[in-house]
């Protein structure tokens, strides 16, 4: 009897532990500024709001600056909303599950969502403080696109660089400052470098005020597009 | 032993060369970067101690000028480029996640990437005709059993 007393308690104890182990966040929202310079010399300023649920998978930008507006990634849409109107609707890849708000509540960022797609782990190396992750792509699309290469540091996700299929980069991004929000780390900017032409496109991304799994504002996070979803 | 010797720097040398290219990569010139951004960092700075001020006010105060973006501008958009004008959500059938994540990125060749793409979805919707032809022929078989 005692006996399977004390293993009742174990697996009490086992249940409780692997429970704190599954907690996952599943909300982010914040302030987010978007500065780019492009290799014309052409500026561009952007100001607003981010929101984000894992579950619900809309991706809700809403701009203060340089104009009032919404922009809501839905599935495979894109919906440009002023004025609770849609202005346009693109089709577009589904953004959300691959932005970096997703991917960090799904603790999928540090190799960036790719371990789950169809790109291999070609090689694996340290050097320095480190670890260089080369993805390749299948051989059916290796004509059409380059290998990616990330890199991580302390297992938070450093950088990655885009290649072209000649080994050429075409795009790097960095990933600094991280913040650790209650167990979740978050980087609070974000760097793209992308060269097009042999000169080099700026694109710096922060993030500030950060908030994870906020109750409330519900009806952001689930956004109803005017007419739509 | 000397050979030994020579060849083993040799080799060491090349290896870490290779090495040193990978790390290398993950390297940009923060300072470049600032410098270039810093423009926006100051109008930025003005936005956040005046909230409700307007690119138009900026405009007129001489804050900006004709080089800075006021139009829409989408979050979503690389150098404010849509991918490729064309549904990008096909790649997402042939290659997933990260070919439509590509194709962002790609903006050179588009027209190489537009053959493959339509050669993609010819491949597609000849596959999944076969696929219901197989089924539709296997239930069709069995209901005669």
């Amino acid at each position: 009897m005692k006996n399977i007393r004390y293993l009742l308690i174990l697996s009490l104890f086992c249940c409780a532990f692997s429970s704190l182990d599954a907690q996952k966040f599943f909300r982010l929202k914040g302030d987010f500024s978007i500065k780019a310079k492009a290799d014309n010399g052409k500026s561009q300023l952007t100001i607003g709001k981010f929101y984000y649920d894992r579950n619900f998978k809309k991706l809700v930008y809403i701009n203060t600056f340089p104009k009032k507006e919404s922009w809501v990634s839905i599935d495979t849409s894109v919906y440009h909303i002023v004025n609770n109107k849609v202005i346009d609707r693109q089709s577009a890849p589904p953004i959300a599950e691959f932005s970096i708000f997703h991917l960090a509540l799904n603790s999928q960022l540090s190799n960036y969502g790719f371990k789950n797609t169809v790109l291999k782990i070609e090689k694996v190396e340290r050097q320095g403080d480190m670890v260089i992750t080369t993805w390749a792509p299948p051989e059916k699309a290796a004509k059409l696109f380059g290998k990616i290469k990330t890199s991580t540091k302390n297992n938070k996700l450093f950088g990655i660089v885009f290649l072209d299929t000649e080994g050429k980069v075409l795009k790097k991004q960095f990933f600094n400052n991280y913040k650790n929000l209650n167990g979740l780390e978050f980087p609070q900017e974000v760097v793209d470098i992308a060269y097009v032409k042999g000169k080099e496109n700026y694109q710096v991304t922060t993030y500030k005020n950060i908030v994870i799994d906020d109750l409330t504002e519900g009806n952001i996070y689930n956004y109803s597009v005017p007419g739509g979803k | 032993m000397k050979k030994l010797f020579l060849v083993l720097c040799v080799s060491a040398f090349a290896f870490g060369s290779v090495m040193a290219n990978d790390s290398e990569l993950f390297s940009y010139d923060k300072a470049k970067v600032q410098s270039a951004v810093s423009d926006m960092s100051q109008v930025e700075q003005l936005i956040s101690q005046n909230p409700t001020v307007s690119a138009d006010d900026l405009m007129a105060q001489g804050k900006i000028d004709a080089s800075f973006e006021v139009s829409s501008t989408s979050p979503f958009s690389v150098n404010g480029e849509p991918p490729l004008g064309i549904p990008s959500f096909l790649w997402g059938c042939i290659l997933g996640l990260v070919g439509l994540l590509i194709v962002y990125l790609i903006t050179e060749d588009k027209e190489e990437t537009k053959k493959a793409l339509w050669g993609c979805v010819a491949s597609a919707v000849v596959g999944i005709i076969f696929y219901f032809a197989f089924w539709g022929a296997l239930f069709a078989g069995a209901s005669t059993i």
